[in-house]
């Protein structure tokens, strides 16, 4: 892979709180190029602390450090707020998980699509409008300028979800990072909004960071895989090879999923073993 | 005779002009000791069959039969200690302020039943919870522990038919697989019948021995685990439902996207 977008270089994050420090992601190393890269892991594994530590989003008790926290050959950690507000929204972009939640419900969603244009680009608001409508059409909303006026409890998740998407695209960015965009959604629907977000990888070059807990989703949509256990990245994968997974807690994770014509009396059960949680091996 | 019949349910929801058919005539039945499944997607009627076997609509019309006695004739209390019900999502479904143990006696208290000690020890067992959870608080347990709080409640009234709706799909897929165990091994030892519904068709076809397909208040096609192992489902819904759920595919996300432009 020639010239990644994001390079991430042993990340850290420790929480301090009240109860003394918590080191929620372990010298986590990963690269993305124009291509579909999927963390998976267990609620509390840190795959979304990692997605908004790229982001710089968490908040001020979480440290973060890293060796290198590259963008775009940018040292995002070294960036003033005032530059980060330049990247986020701009460059890197986020979908998260519920249309509903992350909609604004007193506004029209043409307009959220409007601001998100008009916050990083002089143009007028006539100029907006015309973008956003373009943008809802290319993520396949039919009769755009009538969704544009349309308040967020007015439409489906699967429309709510290409809202957000468009909102996300409009201002061209270089990175996506997708929380568990498609948990919310029906298996058709999902299906729907996951050939939205290929086809832009395909036919833009964008980079696709794809958090989610689905493996047999994964295995299908995405390129490469990051298996994270206890706040650490315990194996790295090509996706059409997952069921070579080696690591313990890989092969336990995918023999516990049911599947169709697979039939069997008796799921396996993981049994955690303490020492998938011990520090691994630093990366240089 | 099956042990649960339904004839011709049908439910309106809705005045005025707002008035809306959410079933539309669904009849199924279910032999004892089977698990049944539901599959369909939010909005399909799916978990509106649940709630008006368990009680909770009474403005539906058409049969509900257990046991060859009818809904409208069956005591109520009786009904309902015969028919239990777990649901989603264990976060919301236990009260925060009461300890597991009150959460289990209740039920027990109101169906008059005594040896309430004994019987919430037992029923903590069966479902793999150590004793000394009983005087804990929901928000001390796992999402996994919660839900068997939850199926213990559900338990501990001895019913025959448990009504599970959606009950793994909060959970991680490790914890599913627990769960789905537990539910395996109780309708072993407890001789129950389930309906399970669902979303998921993996889960579906792990713990049913037949199941129906709804849409939109309808059952489209009724299948056996055999059928769908053997490829034999024949309703279009159906098929793009079984390949949707089995992986991502490029090509069927843009014939159906063109199937729904048409």
């Amino acid at each position: 892979m020639s010239d990644p977008i994001l390079c991430v270089r042993n990340l850290n994050v420790r929480y301090f709180g009240a109860r003394g420090a918590m080191h929620a992601v372990r010298n986590v190393s990963f690269e993305v190029g124009k291509e579909k890269v999927a963390i998976i892991g267990e609620s509390g594994s840190g795959k979304s602390t990692v997605g908004r530590a790229v982001m710089r989003l968490l908040p001020d008790v979480a440290r973060v450090e890293a060796d290198a926290l590259d963008f775009e050959g940018r040292n995002m950690l070294a960036l003033s707020e005032k530059a980060m507000q330049d990247i986020r929204g701009r460059r890197i972009s986020m979908i998260l998980q519920d249309p509903k939640f992350s909609l604004n419900p007193v506004m029209t969603v043409g307009e959220q699509v409007s601001e998100a244009y008009l916050a990083h680009f002089p143009v007028s608001r006539a100029e907006a409008r015309r973008r956003s409508i373009e943008q809802l059409a290319a993520v396949r909303i039919r009769d755009p300028e009538h969704v544009y006026g349309l308040y967020p409890h007015e439409v489906s998740g699967g429309m709510g979800q290409r809202i957000m998407i468009a909102m996300m695209l409009i201002p061209d960015p270089a990175l996506i990072i997708a929380d568990e965009p498609t948990s919310a959604l029906d298996v058709t629907v999902r299906l729907q909004v996951l050939a939205l977000l290929d086809d832009l990888v395909r036919q833009r070059g964008i980079g696709l960071l794809f958090i989610s807990h689905d493996l047999n989703l994964v295995q299908s949509f995405c390129d490469r895989v990051l298996i994270m256990y206890a706040g650490q990245v315990v194996e790295e994968l090509r996706a059409d090879e997952l069921d070579k997974a080696r690591h313990e807690y890989s092969q336990g994770l995918l023999a516990s999923l049911p599947r169709i014509g697979a039939r069997r009396e008796r799921l396996p059960t993981l049994n955690r073993r303490s020492e998938w949680a011990l520090d691994l091996v630093r990366q240089k | 005779m099956s042990l649960i019949d339904i004839d011709d349910l049908s439910l309106f929801l809705g005045q005025g002009a707002r008035r809306r058919k959410i079933l539309d005539s669904i009849s199924f039945s279910v032999e004892a000791g089977q698990t049944y499944g539901l599959v369909g997607e939010s909005g399909s009627g799916k978990s509106t069959v649940l709630r008006c076997i368990a009680g909770l609509y009474r403005q539906w019309t058409g049969g509900i039969a257990v046991d060859g006695q009818t809904f409208r004739q069956a005591d109520r209390l009786g009904w309902c200690r015969n028919v239990q019900m777990v649901f989603q999502d264990p976060y919301g479904s236990l009260h925060p302020k009461h300890q597991i143990e009150d959460i289990l006696a209740e039920p027990l208290h109101i169906h008059k039943l005594d040896n309430i000690g004994e019987r919430v020890g037992k029923v903590l067992d069966q479902v793999g919870l150590p004793g000394k959870f009983r005087y804990r608080f929901p928000h001390q347990l796992s999402g996994g522990q919660r839900q068997r709080v939850a199926i213990a409640r559900a338990m501990v009234l001895r019913p025959s038919i448990v009504l599970l709706d959606e009950p793994t799909s909060a959970l991680d897929v490790s914890i599913q697989a627990e769960i789905l165990n537990l539910f395996m091994d109780l309708r072993e030892e407890l001789k129950l019948t389930y309906l399970l519904v669902s979303h998921d068709l993996s889960v579906i076809d792990h713990m049913c021995s037949a199941f129906a397909v709804m849409q939109a208040g309808r059952i489209v096609e009724v299948l056996t685990r055999d059928a769908l192992e053997n490829n034999e489902a024949s309703a279009p819904y159906t098929r793009t439902l079984i390949e949707a759920s089995e992986r991502y595919d490029r090509d069927l996300a843009l014939r159906q996207a063109e199937a729904e432009q048409a």
